[in-house]
């Protein structure tokens, strides 16, 4: 990490108590499984009757399933150009070293619109949670795919192979040309699609 | 499917994944999940790898799925193979359940036409709002996302 980015860190890590995101960090992240938490369904088998798994019931009020945005607070002239630029290249910094947590601290008091609206918006963008939504659609039973995979795939190192539970479907050296030959085959069943 | 005691799901999905590394430098097990990538619409194997800052996609896979000439953030990743250059691009995906309930995941990943290898699925932007767990000897893998999902 660059000096510059080590001072806005610090600079940072004060301000995180302010963010939402922080708050729902840290309150995840704090709650910790007390014995005996999980069972696998219907059967009730215990799937781990100790964890330190960083999470437990949802608390109400828990809204994760929701891109939890990087806080854009109202445009402010606080800021001035420099400071700002200085700070968007630590973030930038802190993004390169992999530490997230810091680069979303970080940017969250950046008003937006104040300067260089498009990089904030990339910079935002990049920094945002996911979003998660459940869904109903499922996928086969894929054991005969592995089973192929695992047994015939050497076969086909470097390729990309679509294969099916009565083996392989098609292959090709690109994907675009395996899905050209899916286009034209066209199996019942997706089958499912590796690189090798 | 995997359930608190008080009956609130924790990981509503499960799907079988597969543990073998073709690749014959790759002495150990691996964990890949399947994915449907809104595009492909066809399943495609991801590794698991909770120690990765980002999920990244294979060069082709971004590449279909119109993701390499993007204007996401730019940025580098150092990998296994040095470091490369790409950016941050959302995608969307499904992490697909044979038994239960699969997830739409609105991610973030990093994306370069450098990126030849397998596609990986970190931390940031995805795992971080889903909740796991991995059976190893029967290699099932449970998931499910926050307040239910």
């Amino acid at each position: 990490m660059g000096a510059a980015a080590r001072a806005a860190a610090s600079h940072a890590r004060s301000l995180s108590q302010m963010l939402p995101v922080a708050q729902q960090e840290a309150a995840i992240r704090a709650r910790v499984l007390p014995p005996g938490v999980l069972t696998i369904a219907p059967g009730r088998a215990h799937f781990a009757p100790g964890s330190l798994l960083a999470s437990t019931t949802p608390a109400a009020g828990d809204h994760l399933t929701a891109r939890a945005p990087v806080d854009a607070p109202a445009p402010s002239t606080e800021l001035r150009r420099p400071d700002f630029v200085s700070r968007v290249a630590a973030i930038r910094d802190l993004i390169r070293s992999e530490q997230i947590s810091t680069a979303r601290r970080m940017l969250g008091p950046l008003a937006v619109g104040a300067f260089e609206e498009a990089a904030m918006m990339r910079l935002r963008r990049a920094l945002a949670t996911p979003i998660v939504r459940s869904s109903a659609r499922q996928d086969a039973d894929r054991t005969r795919a592995y089973e192929w995979l695992r047994q015939r795939g050497h076969q086909h190192r470097g390729q990309w192979v679509a294969v099916g539970e009565d083996g392989l479907i098609a292959a090709a050296p690109t994907l675009k040309g395996l899905r050209e030959q899916l286009r034209v085959l066209t199996p019942a069943q997706q089958p499912l699609i590796h690189k090798l | 499917m995997l359930n608190f005691v008080n009956g609130a799901p924790f990981a509503p999905g499960r799907a079988r994944y597969f543990d073998h590394d073709t690749d014959p430098r790759e002495g150990t097990g691996k964990i890949f999940v399947r994915i449907i990538p809104q595009g492909i619409d066809a399943p495609i194997l991801a590794q698991l790898d909770t120690g990765a800052a980002w999920s990244v996609l294979n060069a082709e896979i971004a590449e279909e799925l119109g993701l390499l000439n993007g204007d996401g953030e730019p940025t580098r990743l150092s990998t296994r193979r040095g470091s490369i250059s790409g950016r941050l691009e959302s995608a969307t995906f499904r992490i697909v359940a044979e038994e239960g309930r699969s997830l739409e995941v609105e991610a973030i990943v990093f994306v370069s036409p450098e990126w030849t290898e397998q596609t990986f699925l970190g931390y940031a932007g995805l795992l971080e709002r889903i909740r796991f767990g991995v059976d190893p000897q029967a290699n099932d893998f449970y998931f499910g996302g926050y307040d239910g999902a």
